[in-house]
C-alpha cells in the first residue's frame, strides 16, 4: 500500500542546472556586481548566496517529492513549505511526455511529464528525474489497459515499447532534410549569420579594410552575390543540421487507443496521446513547401503541446500527399485531408485583399511623393495585395457527419479539421460592412494544451448560418 | 430552422453601465486636469488641454449615454433544453451557440456596484472558455442557474 516513490537523486542536479539556466540574466548581473572594485561587501555575496538558495531547493524539492501508485491514481506529495498533495486518476491523464536530454542521458534517468485536461502553461505533473525502467512503468500503469502485473521491471519495459502496435510508422530522413531545407527558421538562421557578420569587422585588424576594400569593390557584384550565397548556404545548412537533431528519428506508433510519438537524436522526447482526446487535427504548409506538395501535421489536444511548435503537437514534420493519406487512414481515419473544399463567395475577395493590404497601399502614396524613388515601394502593397487574393483563394469550409474542416491562411496554408464532439461553442458574427455584404465571420472553440483555442473563417456566404447551427445541433443533441 | 433569441437582460445593466461610464470618464479628466496644471506652472500650449478635454468628452458622451443603450438594445439569450445562444455586439454582432453538453459549470457572479442594484451575472465555462450574460436581476439570475446546471446535469457528456 502505501510504498512512495522517491525521485532519482540525479534529479538535484538537473533541477540545479535547469534553476540556474531559467536564472541565468539576474545571476550573471549578481557575478558582475560582486565583481566590481564598487561592490560592498553585500553585492559581492549576493552571487554565491543565490547558487547556494538554488542548491538548497533543489535538494529539498527532491527530499520532499513523493509519488505513489494506488487503486488507479497516480498520488503526488511534495512542496517545502507548503505540502501539497495531488491525486489523478489514470482514465483522466491526457498526455505522457518521456523527455530524456543530454544530462539525462548521461545519468541514465528521464523526466515524465503528465497532462491533465486542466489549463495553465505548466504540466500538472512533472518528475524531474527517475531511472528508464521507472518510467516505462510510470508509463504503463497510467495507460487505459490494465496492466496485469507491476513487480516485473523488464516485463514492463517491454510492454511499454514494442508490443501490441498495431501501426508504426518512421519518418525517412528524406523528409526531415527537406523540412530542414523550406522551415522558416532558415531566413531566422540567414538573418543571425547576417547580424554576425556585421559584427566581424570589429575583429579585423585596423588596415584590414583600406587594403581590403580596394579589392572588395573592383571584384564588386559578382563578390558580394557570391558571399551572400555563401551564407545563405551556411544558414541551410545549419537549418538543416538544427532539424536533424530535433526530429530526427521521428516515430509515429498507434496502440489500440493511444498515439506515441517519439524524435529527437540529442534531446529525445516520447510523448504519449490519447487519440479520442484529439481536438483539432491541422495540415500546414508554406507556401514553398505547398509548390513541394508536401505538408506537415499538427494536432491539438488538451495536453502534450510544446511553446516551439504554438502549443500544438506535432504529428508529421513533413509528409507528400501519399504518405500522408498513408498515415491518417491508420491514425485518425476521420481526419484525412480532405480532397476538396467550398470556396468563399466571389464578394468576400475584395475584403480579403483590402484587409490584407489597406496599410500597406495607405503608406505608399506619403513614401511615394517624398522619398526618390518611391515608386519602388509600391512592389509592397502589391505584394500584399496578391497575398490577400491567395488568402480569399484558399480559404473555405466543408461540413462532413462528424466534422468540420475549415481552411484558412495566415502566410502558411493551414487546413484544420475539428470533430464535431470536440467543439466546445461555435459563434457567427457580423460587422455593419458584413452585414451589408451579406457575409459573417464563423469561430469555433475548441479545447487545447493551454485552455481554449479559436479557429476563425471569414466572410463566409451569409445564408449558411443556420446551415452550420443545425450541422452542430444535430447528434449534439 | 428555429428564431432568433427573445430574453432581454435587466433594464438595470443601463444605469450600472451609466455609472461604470461615469466613473471611467471621472477617472480620465485626471489628464486634462494634469495637462491644464502643466499649462499654467510651465506655460505648456494650452492646445493640450484642449484636444484632451474635447477627447474626454467625447469618450464620456459615448460610454454613459450612446453605448449602454445600443448595448442594452442587442442583448438577446434564450436557454432551450439542449443549447443555449447568445446574441449580442455593438460593432461586431455575435451569436454564439453552446450545447448543454459542453457546459461544465454555471456561475453566479456580483460585484459591489451590481449588489447595490441587484443584479448578477451568470458565466457559463465549457471546456475551452467562459462565456457570460451580464446584468441579470438576482431572481432571474439564480433561477438561470439553476436551470442550466440541471440541464447539463441531465445530458450526458460522450467525452
Amino acid at each position: 500500500m502505501n510504498n512512495w516513490h522517491k525521485l532519482h537523486s540525479a534529479s538535484i542536479l538537473l533541477l540545479f542546472t535547469s534553476k540556474v539556466k531559467d536564472l541565468l540574466i539576474p545571476l550573471l548581473l549578481t557575478l558582475f556586481a560582486g565583481g566590481t572594485s564598487y561592490g560592498s561587501r553585500f553585492s559581492s555575496l549576493l552571487f554565491p548566496v543565490l547558487i547556494i538558495v538554488i542548491l538548497l531547493y533543489s535538494i529539498l524539492y527532491w527530499a520532499s517529492f513523493r509519488y505513489q501508485f494506488d487503486e488507479g491514481e497516480l498520488r503526488i506529495k511534495q512542496g517545502i513549505f507548503i505540502k501539497k498533495n495531488r491525486y489523478i486518476r489514470k482514465n483522466r491523464v491526457q498526455s505522457v511526455d518521456i523527455v530524456t536530454g543530454m544530462f539525462h542521458r548521461l545519468l541514465k534517468v528521464e523526466k515524465v511529464k503528465i497532462e491533465t485536461a486542466g489549463g495553465g502553461m505548466e504540466p500538472e505533473v512533472e518528475l524531474a528525474a527517475v531511472k528508464q525502467r521507472e518510467a516505462q512503468f510510470i508509463r504503463a500503469q497510467l495507460k487505459s489497459v490494465e496492466v496485469p502485473n507491476q513487480s516485473e521491471g523488464e516485463e514492463v519495459q517491454e510492454l511499454g515499447r514494442s508490443t501490441q502496435r498495431s501501426f508504426y510508422y518512421k519518418v525517412p530522413l528524406k523528409s526531415i532534410i527537406i523540412t530542414g531545407l523550406t522551415s522558416g527558421k532558415v531566413g531566422l538562421v540567414f538573418s543571425a549569420a547576417a547580424a554576425l557578420i556585421s559584427q566581424i569587422d570589429q575583429f579585423l585588424p585596423r588596415g584590414f579594410y583600406e587594403n581590403s576594400i580596394g579589392v572588395l569593390i573592383s571584384k564588386g557584384a559578382v563578390f558580394l552575390t557570391g558571399l551572400l550565397l555563401v551564407v545563405a548556404f551556411i544558414a541551410w545548412i545549419i537549418s538543416i543540421f538544427i532539424t536533424v537533431i530535433q526530429y530526427g528519428n521521428f516515430e509515429i506508433a498507434k496502440n489500440d487507443k493511444e498515439l506515441i510519438i517519439s524524435r529527437g537524436l540529442l534531446e529525445k522526447r516520447h510523448l504519449t496521446l490519447q487519440l479520442n482526446r484529439i481536438t483539432s487535427v491541422r495540415y500546414v504548409c508554406n507556401p514553398l513547401r505547398q509548390w513541394l506538395g508536401v505538408w506537415s501535421i499538427y494536432v491539438d489536444s488538451a495536453g502534450g503541446g510544446s511553446k516551439e511548435e504554438q502549443l500544438s503537437t506535432l504529428l508529421l514534420p513533413l509528409g507528400s500527399r501519399k504518405e500522408i493519406d498513408h498515415l491518417m487512414k491508420e491514425v485518425l481515419p476521420y481526419a484525412k485531408m480532405p480532397e476538396t473544399i467550398q470556396p468563399l463567395p466571389k464578394k468576400a475577395a475584395f475584403r480579403y485583399i483590402i484587409r490584407t493590404s489597406i496599410v500597406w497601399w495607405l503608406l505608399a502614396f506619403p513614401v511615394m511623393s517624398f522619398l526618390p524613388n518611391g515608386w519602388v515601394f509600391f512592389v509592397l502593397p502589391l505584394s500584399f495585395s496578391y497575398l490577400g487574393w491567395l488568402r480569399y483563394k484558399d480559404s473555405g469550409y466543408t461540413l462532413c457527419r462528424n466534422q468540420c474542416v475549415l481552411q484558412t491562411r495566415l502566410f502558411s496554408l493551414s487546413c484544420n479539421i475539428l470533430p464535431k464532439n470536440q467543439i466546445q461553442s461555435i459563434t457567427y458574427q457580423q460587422t455593419f460592412f458584413q452585414k451589408k455584404r451579406k457575409l459573417y465571420t464563423l469561430s469555433a472553440d475548441i479545447l487545447s494544451t493551454t485552455g481554449g483555442r479559436t479557429f476563425q473563417l471569414k466572410d463566409m456566404e451569409a445564408d449558411e448560418d443556420q446551415h452550420i447551427f443545425e450541422w452542430y445541433r444535430r447528434n449534439n443533441i | 430552422m428555429r428564431g432568433q433569441p427573445t430574453h432581454r437582460i435587466s433594464k438595470k445593466a443601463l444605469s450600472v453601465w451609466h455609472l461604470k461610464g461615469v466613473i471611467t470618464t471621472g477617472l480620465l479628466l485626471i489628464i486634462p486636469a494634469a495637462l491644464f496644471f502643466f499649462t499654467y506652472r510651465f506655460q505648456f500650449p494650452l492646445f493640450y488641454v484642449w484636444t484632451s478635454g474635447i477627447l474626454v468628452a467625447g469618450y464620456g458622451l459615448w460610454k454613459i449615454i450612446v453605448l449602454p443603450k445600443i448595448r442594452w438594445n442587442m442583448w438577446r439569450y434564450e436557454v432551450y433544453d439542449k443549447e443555449i445562444e447568445l446574441l449580442r455586439g455593438v460593432f461586431i454582432i455575435r451569436h454564439t451557440l453552446i450545447p448543454m453538453t459542453r457546459v461544465q459549470h454555471v456561475d453566479t457572479e456580483q460585484g459591489p456596484i451590481y449588489k447595490k442594484y441587484g443584479l448578477t451575472t451568470v458565466t457559463i465555462s465549457t471546456a475551452a472558455g467562459v462565456h457570460e450574460i451580464p446584468a441579470l436581476s438576482e431572481g432571474v439570475g439564480s433561477r438561470l442557474r439553476d436551470k442550466i446546471a440541471y440541464l447539463a446535469g441531465t445530458e450526458e457528456s460522450d467525452e
